[in-house]
């Protein structure tokens, strides 16, 4: 039980990862519009966020330095706060339409207004974040949120057909409603969902905050590969879901509620209770996530004090950063904005700030001064290279794409 | 029932010629009225089959209202210059108050307690409006 | 010597060879018990003016500093905060030099310290719960 416990900083990474509110609805757009020839780009993003994770896992629990502390000491004060800029800003945006993303399942549960659900969401996130141990937060909202699981249940008692989904995964296509652009956008959308950099922050502060060292490496490689190719796994199952119900009866996702009609579909009330449960478990979680992450970018930048291991007067200024993150997020949901568009256009940005945050990982996770004899191995650095160009063409057409499709309309 | 009538008449208008700019913003809005239609007619359904809770149907209702009301803004703040334009975007117009208030009659089938209205009614507006979005569709595909 | 000609070779030296950039600048400093105190924003070498050559024969510039505070920002945009005006920690508080520098002190005595300790003191403090162990 311990062991499996031992993979919940995995799994809760991956799912405010792959899961959280804008990859739920941006999953499901996909299905809904493009059916399954977009599931190669999840594989990709999966190894790549797989990659990515590890490496800066190996690095935080071989040299004790989370990720933004090797930012900052790699390239540099000014080239840093560019990507402490960039990263933070995109996390600010993801704290916003997760916090919104909590008021729209309460709001799935029970049909109160969502903007009254905002101050309910943000307090949650406060106390958790405040006062509930690292290891039992991330061992509820990550069990939790495995509920969503009831995505690929809904699946099977759909009864799709089998050969026309794999047909449509294994030889991608263009659908006849959508332009190439079109495809391309939410392929570089479903790339940067998949590997946005907050996981990687959260996931190497968290190796901090539970204390790795060298000992741990192997369990640093388990939460890696048991956390992301599930939240992979998810995600394919809601883009399946909605393309078997969504896609055949001309409905392209706009909104959350429309998500979860194919559960109910296949599974009627209960199913639909498990969903919203999962819902709500994986956008707080992201939530807490994405507010940790901007805590311990700023904190790991600046090098105060951090962590949830420590009294919040031990580490006044991280917690002061992320009160005010979360006042912030409130203050832009007040203003009305769809927390589903934030996410949309958050996940196009973190595509595009990514090589500057994978390069630095990749120089340190060879750099003996930090690994010791645990620097990449050959195979994982070739690996690593040939990801560097994928990311790099990412973020070259993420804007160009962005502009022609207007966003993927 | 001046609905028909009106997009013969535009049906007319519209094979006439059509300024490109407004007809694809026109296409783009029906196109997501049929998306929005589309789920109302599937949120209400698993409704009253039972599958669906009245929360999360009254939730998905109302994401549709404002879904075709963002629709029906764009289609309002287009300006067209030639008589076939106007009325394609007349006849838009109508067919979107349509779907309109078949969602919200949708609404009231799932909140309401004594029956009335009943969800075979809000269906058969919604098909209706499934319908006259088809037609309209075609026509501006054809203009 | 020649000053148009090469260097004469480096006389050997007892200790480290450190270099600024890789070694000390945009490294974290933890104080004795491990507890972050800043990022080294910059440093500061007495004996050394800009654009004035040292004379030779003079003795060696030594390192009397590592900066932090508002120097980050003259750092990166240009400007140079007054001398009375610099959060300083002292060189000679330094214990070790690897993946971070270390000291060999505690952090509470340190001015650099100062912005944690207001934070904590006016704001963190008044929080209910804010002195709540976590472990």
């Amino acid at each position: 039980m311990k062991k499996l416990l031992g993979l919940a900083l995995g799994v809760l990474t991956a799912i405010g990862g792959f899961v959280d509110i804008g990859d739920l609805v941006t999953n499901a757009v996909v299905g809904s519009r493009f059916g399954l020839s977009l599931v190669w780009v999840v594989l990709v993003g999966v190894v790549g966020i797989c990659l990515f994770a590890n490496m800066s896992g190996r690095v935080a629990a071989a040299s004790g330095r989370a990720t933004f502390e090797v930012i900052r000491e790699r390239l540099g004060a000014r080239a840093g706060l560019a990507n402490l800029g960039a990263s933070f800003f995109i996390n600010l945006m993801t704290v916003t339409a997760e916090l919104g993303g909590i008021a729209l399942a309460l709001q799935l549960a029970s049909s109160v207004q969502y903007l009254l659900w905002i101050p309910v969401a943000v307090v949650a996130v406060w106390i958790v974040i405040w006062r509930v141990r690292f290891a039992i937060m991330e061992n509820v909202a990550g069990l939790l949120g495995l509920c969503l699981v009831v995505f690929a249940v809904a699946l099977f008692l759909l009864k799709p057909d089998w050969a026309n989904l794999a047909g449509q995964a294994l030889a991608p296509a263009v659908p006849g409603s959508e332009t190439g652009a079109g495809y391309w956008y939410y392929a570089v959308a479903l790339f940067g969902a998949a590997m946005t950099p907050y996981e990687v922050f959260f996931f190497s502060s968290g190796a901090v905050e539970e204390g790795w060292s060298v000992k741990d490496l192997g369990q640093a490689r388990s939460n890696v590969l048991v956390g992301f190719p599930l939240g992979g796994l998810l995600s394919v199952s809601i883009a399946a879901c909605a393309a078997v119900v969504l896609l055949p009866a001309g409905v392209a996702v706009t909104s959350l509620s429309q998500v979860v009609l194919p559960v109910a579909e296949g599974g009627g009330k209960l199913a639909l209770a498990f969903v919203i449960v999962g819902i709500l478990a994986a956008t707080f979680g992201a939530a807490l996530e994405t507010t940790l992450s901007s805590g311990y970018t700023l904190a790991q930048f600046f090098g105060w004090s951090w962590g949830k291991f420590r009294r919040p007067v031990q580490a006044a200024r991280f917690h002061l950063s992320m009160i005010l993150c979360l006042v912030v997020g409130v203050g832009v949901l007040a203003t009305g904005v769809d927390p589903v568009l934030v996410t949309e256009y958050s996940v196009v940005f973190s595509a595009i700030a990514l090589p500057l945050t994978y390069l630095p990982v990749l120089i340190v996770a060879n750099d003996p001064q930090y690994m010791g004899h645990h620097v990449n191995k050959r195979p994982v650095n070739v690996l690593a290279m040939i990801y560097l160009v994928i990311i790099l063409a990412a973020s070259v057409a993420a804007i160009p794409l962005m502009i022609i499709t207007g966003a993927g309309s | 029932m001046t609905g028909p009538c009106l997009l013969g008449l535009a049906g007319c208008l519209l094979l006439a010629g059509c300024g490109s700019g407004g007809q694809e913003t026109l296409s783009k809005a029906v196109k997501d009225a049929g998306s929005a239609v589309a789920t109302a007619r599937l949120a209400l359904d698993l409704e009253s089959s039972g599958q669906l809770t009245s929360a999360a149907a009254t939730t998905a209702l109302g994401d549709m209202v404002k879904d075709v009301n963002s629709s029906r803004t764009t289609v309002q703040d287009l300006s067209p210059d030639t008589p076939e334009s106007r009325g394609a975007r007349q006849a838009s117009l109508d067919v979107l108050n349509g779907c309109v208030t078949g969602i919200l009659t949708a609404q009231e089938a799932v909140d309401s307690t004594d029956g009335s209205p009943a969800a075979s009614d809000a269906e058969r507006m919604l098909a209706a409006s499934a319908r006259d979005l088809d037609e309209l569709s075609t026509r501006l595909g054809a203009g | 010597m020649n000053p148009d000609g090469p260097l004469s070779p480096h006389p050997p030296v007892a200790g480290r060879v450190l270099d600024a950039q890789l070694h000390l600048l945009d490294r974290q400093v933890l104080d004795a018990d491990g507890v972050p105190v800043t990022t080294a924003d910059d440093i500061e070498i007495d004996g050394l003016e800009a654009g004035v050559p040292i004379p030779p024969g003079a003795p060696a510039p030594s390192l009397t500093a590592l900066l932090t505070g508002p120097v980050l920002g003259t750092r990166i945009f240009g400007g140079r905060p007054p001398s009375s005006r610099l959060i300083r920690i002292l060189w000679k508080d330094v214990a070790d030099v690897g993946i971070v520098i270390s000291l060999g002190v505690r952090g509470g005595s340190l001015d650099a310290d100062w912005v944690e300790r207001w934070v904590r003191d006016k704001i963190i403090a008044r929080i209910p719960g804010g002195r709540h162990d976590p472990r």
